[in-house]
């Protein structure tokens, strides 16, 4: 479904990304991790098409990106969402600037706030709301939009340890009831190996490795000795590039 | 109801009190006639509020409105314009950087002789004087807008219109309620100098007619009507504020709780 190739972009005379090149199939999960400033979000914003590339092809779907795409969602690492709108209007808005009528905007913003479990909160304003509610509502505007691409930055960077789990247990659910393909940036090798069925490892711009993920798709896994195998996995190879330097 | 509105009747009844406390304080300590009693200036003022003052309150309104309107729009369309664009920013922006500081008062001659000596100029000169404050606050509001916001937008597929719909002029909004409500207190200093000019209608000529003829409790009673003129302008931007930035009233209760 994505097909990245011989991606590069340059931040003055910084190169963010240097001849990134993977394939994503179609209704399955990636995440990218790497060190702060490896060109992760970058590349996430490449996707979205926030931002052009200076060399190189993206292309979903067959189509090269060139601007926002109507079926892909992002969510942004601060949540992305605007202080002034209530919880209702914030998850609303993207199907209102889509030019969906107010009946069936109604019936999607009720349904995916209740299956979110944040409907008491639909007048509130983000600033009531904790990290882990401002991150649901986040989904929900994201999920309004029945994507079928799903970019998030760092989706958990900002929470506790518990509500972080729990986020992760939420996104690993929605996945299963709501096909589409999911890209996910993050520097938690435990959130990359609980969502990722494939792992991009990043590193300075470019992909130091690209792991498969077996274990995928258990909600029990981080119960069990293989989850602690790949995420170990996922760290030597992270290690290797830096001792090789 | 709007918990912030019906918070705001309170806290002016509480002020109204202080204050004619105050100016009773200032009357016995003074025993000055310049100082007149507030209770008879009070009675005086509803005395002649009818057919008096009403006449002069009203043609300062329009004058003091019109010039508030006309600033508003061209002030935050300026704003906005130069907060978005960083080239016209360059070019215009130096420009209301040296016209800002200069006392634009002082063109009152140059004012009523340009545009005649009617509402026309006593309008473009409260106006010349509080645009930059709205020009200068709307650009720097623009800038202040967190780019992860624009992103946001972005992402949720919004072009240049929604943009400003929904981001850009909401964004702004609490900086622009702040600037009005600088304005207002500017506008009214800057109205009641024009209207001592070349008018007969105006609170500022009634107040400074009375002065001529010693009349000082007629005199408290334009200053009550001209005070009164301020505060009903205030307490509209207060409204529109707790109208329109719900969010920033939140914001601000939030901040004092913790």
């Amino acid at each position: 479904m994505i097909d990245v190739k011989n991606l590069a972009v340059h931040y003055d005379s910084e190169r963010a990304l240097d001849d990134v090149s993977f394939a994503i199939e179609k209704n399955t999960t990636c995440a990218i991790i790497g060190p702060s400033g490896c060109g992760k979000t970058t590349l996430l914003y490449c996707l979205a098409g926030l931002l052009a590339p200076k060399a190189g092809n993206v292309s979903v779907n067959g189509q090269p990106i060139e601007g926002i795409r109507k079926e892909t969602a992002v969510i942004l690492q601060d949540y992305g969402l605007f202080p002034w709108k209530t919880v209702w209007k914030n998850v609303s808005l993207g199907l209102q600037v889509r030019g969906i009528d107010k009946k069936q905007m109604k019936q999607l913003v009720e349904d995916i706030l209740r299956e979110l479990g944040i409907e008491q909160y639909k007048h509130k304003y983000p600033m009531e709301l904790s990290g882990g509610q401002k991150q649901r509502v986040a989904i929900a505007r994201a999920l309004a939009l029945k994507p079928d691409l799903l970019l998030m930055d760092e989706p958990s960077s900002a929470l506790d340890a518990i509500t972080k789990e729990h986020l992760q247990n939420l996104i690993l659910k929605l996945y299963k009831a709501h096909p589409m393909t999911i890209m996910l940036v993050t520097h938690s090798i435990e959130e990359a190996v609980f969502l990722g069925q494939r792992i991009i490892i990043m590193d300075k711009g470019k992909i130091r490795a690209i792991l498969d993920n077996p274990y995928f798709g258990d909600e029990d896994l981080r119960n069990k000795q293989d989850f602690y195998d790949v995420c170990l996995k996922v760290r030597q190879s992270m290690n290797s590039g830096e001792q090789n330097e | 109801m709007n918990k912030y509105i019906s918070k705001l009747k309170l806290d002016t009844l509480y002020g109204l009190l202080i204050l004619l406390l105050l100016w009773q304080l200032l009357h016995m300590g003074m025993k000055s006639s310049v100082i007149p009693n507030p209770y008879l200036s009070v009675m005086r003022f509803f005395e002649l509020l009818p057919v008096t003052l009403l006449p002069h309150m009203l043609a300062s309104l329009v004058r003091i409105v019109g010039a508030i309107v006309i600033s508003i729009i061209s002030g935050v369309a300026l704003g906005l314009f130069i907060g978005v664009n960083d080239k016209a920013d360059k070019l215009i922006s130096p420009i209301v950087y040296v016209l800002y500081p200069v006392p634009k008062i002082a063109f009152l001659p140059v004012f009523m002789i340009l545009f005649g000596l009617g509402d026309t100029s006593k309008i473009l000169i409260v106006t010349a004087i509080i645009v930059f404050q709205i020009v200068v606050t709307t650009r720097d509001g623009v800038r202040e807008i967190p780019k992860g916001l624009f992103y946001s937008a972005r992402s949720l597929g919004m072009n240049g219109l929604e943009l400003y719909r929904h981001l850009i002029i909401p964004a702004v909004m609490p900086k622009i309620i702040t600037s009005l409500r600088i304005s207002i207190g500017t506008s009214i200093a800057v109205l009641f100098f024009s209207e001592n000019y070349a008018t007969r209608y105006g609170i500022g000529y009634f107040i400074m007619n009375c002065w001529t003829f010693v009349n000082y409790v007629d005199m408290f009673a334009g200053i009550l009507a001209l005070s009164l003129l301020g505060y009903l302008l205030f307490k509209l931007v207060d409204y529109m504020e707790a109208k329109f930035c719900r969010w920033v009233m939140i914001a601000k209760d939030g901040a004092r709780s913790v």
